[in-house]
């Protein structure tokens, strides 16, 4: 089955552009322009993956990654950041991230990093079906 | 009062009632008369009022002296950690402006890096024989990527330096560090035949400081020393581990700094440059800098034999 990958940036060319990349390695992409949209379409069809632009207007990354992991505790999120504020990016891994990469990203190296955090989501799957209530002790991330 | 004698002379004359007995005390006095005793004394008194006065005015220049000088010194040492905080607080801002470019430049990066990515992954077989010029197309979306790649090296290597801006204690290897400023200076030093000699010792322990800092000073103290010698010259720069620090010295074989100087050289503002070539803070910073990091700056010097400059970095953290 196709990993699932919700992609959510301001910028809609890149966002595009990256969908139809990512679907050309078969991967089943869903866009959104904000962090709001990308809520509100997280309860409609949940992703396996979030790739989340760091600075949007409106609702940031950070505050984004925290909402998805309340509401969708066994959804990864991997952050995307244009920029130097390593701090943010590390609040947001401590919010929950798997992690973040730095843009521009190469799309093998994107993949990668999706496709390590499918395979946690999928141990976190397993874990919380034993134990239900539970991502803690997860934290932290990969790379 | 005054009366006159017979011959005519004058005379003062006192009277007092003795209270113990019924006599009148008359004291007569010829004012021409010299009063030696009188004058004795007050010529002792003029000459002490003199000598205390001299004495009081001595101490207040003395005083004032002092007191100038210090209001001076700590006028410069004020000025001097202005300018040194208006550096710093210069580097940061920098380190802020490139971080902010860099993030700006990213993002169209990343749309144009996926557009030719894109435009690369539905280049097929069909496509390229479809036109004459599908080849060129590949390749320059290809090149297009491949920009993007080097550009993003670039932005990436300045997020990296605005980091490396903020004051930040790490776990760093100074044989890198110094290794990186000799980088620096590598071309000039060959344009102008200076032979770098290196002398690192690969067993250096790794000590926690700050990386900027210290390639600050690394590169200031190579910089000097390229200043100093003459085209042909020679700079080295050796690492040591000791008891309790790592030595690192920049040894040249140029000019030497004159002994007169020798007080003066950590001076803010001391320059032997031509005026507008030197701050006369690159040593001054250093010297706080290396303070700042619990080591210390020092230096030997022999007028016409060169100069060894050596820096102590505490091994223990601060």
């Amino acid at each position: 089955m196709a990993i699932k990958v919700l992609l959510v940036d301001d910028e809609t060319s890149f966002v595009e552009t990256l969908k139809r990349r990512l679907t050309l390695r078969r991967l089943e992409v869903l866009t959104a322009a904000s962090a709001a949209e990308a809520l509100a379409l997280l309860s409609e069809q949940e992703p396996d993956v979030v790739v989340l632009d760091v600075r949007m207007p409106g609702m940031s990354g950070i505050e984004a990654t925290r909402e998805i992991r309340r509401t969708h505790p066994t959804v990864e999120v991997i952050l995307l950041t244009g920029h130097a504020s390593l701090e943010a990016s590390m609040e947001g891994m401590t919010m929950g991230a798997f992690d973040y990469l730095l843009k521009p990203v190469s799309i093998d190296e994107l993949i990668f990093k999706i496709e390590d955090a499918h395979r946690r989501r999928n141990l976190r799957r397993a874990g919380t079906e034993g134990e239900p209530g539970g991502p803690d002790g997860h934290g932290g991330g990969g790379g | 009062m005054s009366r006159r004698t017979t011959d005519g002379r004058r005379i003062l004359t006192a009277f007092a009632w003795l209270t113990t007995k019924d006599w009148l005390l008359v004291i007569d006095r010829d004012p021409t008369e010299p009063a030696t005793p009188l004058r004795e004394a007050r010529r002792i008194e003029l000459a002490a009022l003199l000598i205390a006065s001299l004495l009081v005015g001595g101490a207040v220049v003395f005083h004032t002296r002092q007191l100038v000088a210090r209001l001076a010194a700590e006028d410069r040492s004020r000025v001097a950690a202005e300018a040194q905080l208006a550096h710093s607080a210069r580097l940061v801002s920098l380190g802020r402006m490139a971080a902010g470019v860099a993030h700006e430049i990213n993002n169209p990066l990343a749309a144009i890096g996926e557009l030719a990515g894109l435009m690369e992954d539905l280049i097929d077989d069909q496509f390229l024989a479809s036109s004459p010029h599908a080849r060129l197309f590949q390749d320059n979306v290809r090149k297009i990527q491949q920009h993007v790649d080097r550009t993003r090296g670039i932005t990436h290597r300045m997020l990296g330096f605005a980091r490396r801006m903020e004051p930040h204690q790490d776990m760093v290897n100074v044989n890198d560090i110094a290794n990186e400023a000799l980088s620096f200076i590598e071309r000039e030093a060959s344009f102008r035949q200076v032979e770098l000699i290196r002398q690192l010792d690969a067993d250096l322990p790794m000590i926690k400081s700050d990386r900027a800092q210290l390639q600050q000073v690394f590169l200031n103290l190579l910089n000097n020393a390229l200043d100093a010698v003459e085209d042909g010259g020679r700079i080295m720069v050796t690492s040591r581990a000791v008891a309790d620090s790592v030595l690192v010295m920049v040894e040249d074989d140029g000019c030497g700094i004159p002994e007169e100087l020798h007080d003066r050289i950590f001076d803010p503002f001391f320059t032997t440059k031509a005026p507008g070539e030197g701050s006369g803070l690159g040593l001054s910073i250093c010297h706080t800098i290396m303070k700042g990091l619990g080591g210390s700056l020092s230096f030997d010097s022999a007028p016409g034999e060169g100069t060894v400059f050596r820096v102590r970095l505490p091994r223990t953290p601060v």
